[in-house]
């Protein structure tokens, strides 16, 4: 047994402990300086940034208007406003042709073979859509909003109108819908 | 590597060593005699410490090793530390409550105020209804004034023991599960006795003992022991003489085995003739 009768008032341990204690409050505050320093560092950095963009804008805000004013001396307002106009007209038209390619091509995919499509309508502006169609089995129209619900792009689609019509001594049940949708 | 002094009344031991799988190694060794002077005196129920021979001490030693010491382990002078065992059915398990539990129980041991004297307590052994404990007090002025003169000179008094405890430090291994020890010093000498294989009386005596007498003080401690445990009856004892004088061990030695300190000591210079002195400094050496 080894017999530790101790009178010394100095703790070793207790000592050591608290040496560690403050080293690692140190190493803290170091840790703490050097991040204060870093951010002090990047918020300059962000600041001379800022000011160049701030800068940059400007000078291309003056450059707008500067090419405004040019502008204005070789046309008229009305000039202007027609040309707007026409802009406007030819971007329309453009994202329509993207969006109804777009969409046909989908719709083309996602279409079964026991729908019958009457007419599409699609709406670029107000980014919706107007199917009408036929089928046999009216149980399809349920199958079919769900495979037009899966594309990424389509949502809320719903009936707005179903009506059935028996043909051929009416042996044959003919369901008409009407389904409305939006895209995004 | 470790310093140790050890104090006595009159010289100052210096050792310094280290010990590996349980064998030493001495690397330095001084005495110093304090001329004219004790470097303790004892002044009522205050132990004090003469300051000028213990400096000079501790500066000479710093000059002869040419390096600054920065810690000290101190093995205290004989006799100046009470001993008792107790036994307790638990001791608090707060440290405060423990401490004054302690006192307490050492009140009636200690002939001098609770307020007078540094108390520590080790536990020898515990069951579920008994806890020994192994109970030391020692002057606080002596305590306190070694440690304020060495903090005051940079020195870090890391470990303060008796002489006695050091000593049962260095035999750990060659302890007697029945039987006593008989440490002869040159004005001192201790006797512990075990009994189960914990130290049962612990006694440190500081007088000058006519050796014809030892003999005779042994068998009256012996007997002393039979007396307070009846049930201890061993005839074993074991000795170790600082001085290793012949005469001793031709007496001596009819009753008692001497305890053999080189086979713990790594690579003694033959020179070396009074490395018994420093044993117990060796006891401190971890």
């Amino acid at each position: 047994m080894k017999y530790r009768i101790n009178f010394a008032t100095y703790d070793r341990e207790k000592v050591l402990r608290a040496r560690k204690i403050k080293l690692l409050l140190f190493a803290c505050i170091f840790v703490l300086f050097i991040t204060f320093i870093m951010g002090l560092k990047r918020t300059t950095e962000t600041n001379t940034e800022l000011n160049n963009v701030k800068k940059r804008k400007e000078e291309l805000i003056e450059k707008k208007e500067r090419l405004l004013t040019e502008r204005r001396k070789l046309l008229s307002d009305t000039e202007v406003q027609l040309l707007d106009a026409k802009l406007s007209f030819y971007t329309n038209t453009f994202l329509n042709r993207l969006y109804v390619s777009s969409y046909l091509n989908y719709l083309e995919d996602k279409t079964p073979s026991n729908i019958f499509l009457k007419s599409v309508d699609f709406d670029a502006n107000r980014k919706s859509f107007i199917i009408t169609g036929e089928c046999l089995n009216p149980e399809a129209v349920a199958n079919y909003i769900t495979s037009l619900q899966s594309v990424n792009f389509i949502k809320k689609v719903q009936i707005t109108k179903q009506t059935f019509q028996r043909l051929g001594e009416k042996k044959l049940l003919v369901s008409e819908f009407e389904l409305r949708g939006d895209v995004f | 590597m470790q310093n140790v002094i050890i104090i006595d009344k009159e010289n100052i031991y210096f050792l310094r060593g280290e010990k590996k799988q349980s064998l030493y190694s001495i690397l330095a060794l001084h005495t110093l005699k304090c001329q004219d002077a004790h470097i303790y005196s004892r002044e009522g129920n205050e132990l004090i410490l003469s300051e000028d021979c213990f400096g000079a001490a501790i500066k000479l030693f710093q000059k002869k090793l040419g390096i600054t010491l920065n810690e000290f382990k101190i093995v205290l002078p004989h006799a100046i530390t009470w001993f008792s065992l107790l036994d307790v059915e638990e001791i608090p398990k707060e440290q405060n409550e423990a401490e004054e539990f302690i006192i307490w129980k050492a009140q009636k041991i200690i002939p001098i105020s609770p307020e007078q004297v540094i108390i520590r307590h080790q536990i020898l052994s515990k069951n579920k209804t008994n806890t020994k404990l192994l109970i030391t007090a020692t002057f606080r002025s002596f305590i306190k004034s070694i440690e304020t003169y060495l903090k005051k000179i940079g020195i870090l008094p890391t470990f303060i023991t008796p002489p006695t405890i050091a000593f049962l430090n260095i035999f750990e291994n060659s302890l007697p599960v029945e039987g006593i020890i008989c440490w002869l010093r040159e004005t001192a000498y201790s006797m512990i006795c075990f009994h189960e294989g914990i130290p049962v009386v612990i006694r440190e005596v500081d007088r000058e003992i006519n050796l014809n007498r030892i003999e005779g003080e042994l068998y009256s401690f012996a007997q002393s022991i039979k007396d307070s445990y009846p049930e201890y009856n061993s005839e074993t004892v074991l000795y170790f003489d600082e001085l290793q004088r012949n005469e001793l061990k031709t007496t001596f030695g009819l009753i008692a085995k001497e305890l053999d300190y080189k086979k713990l000591v790594q690579k003694i210079d033959s020179n070396i003739v009074d490395l018994p002195m420093y044993i117990s400094a060796l006891g401190l050496l971890e």
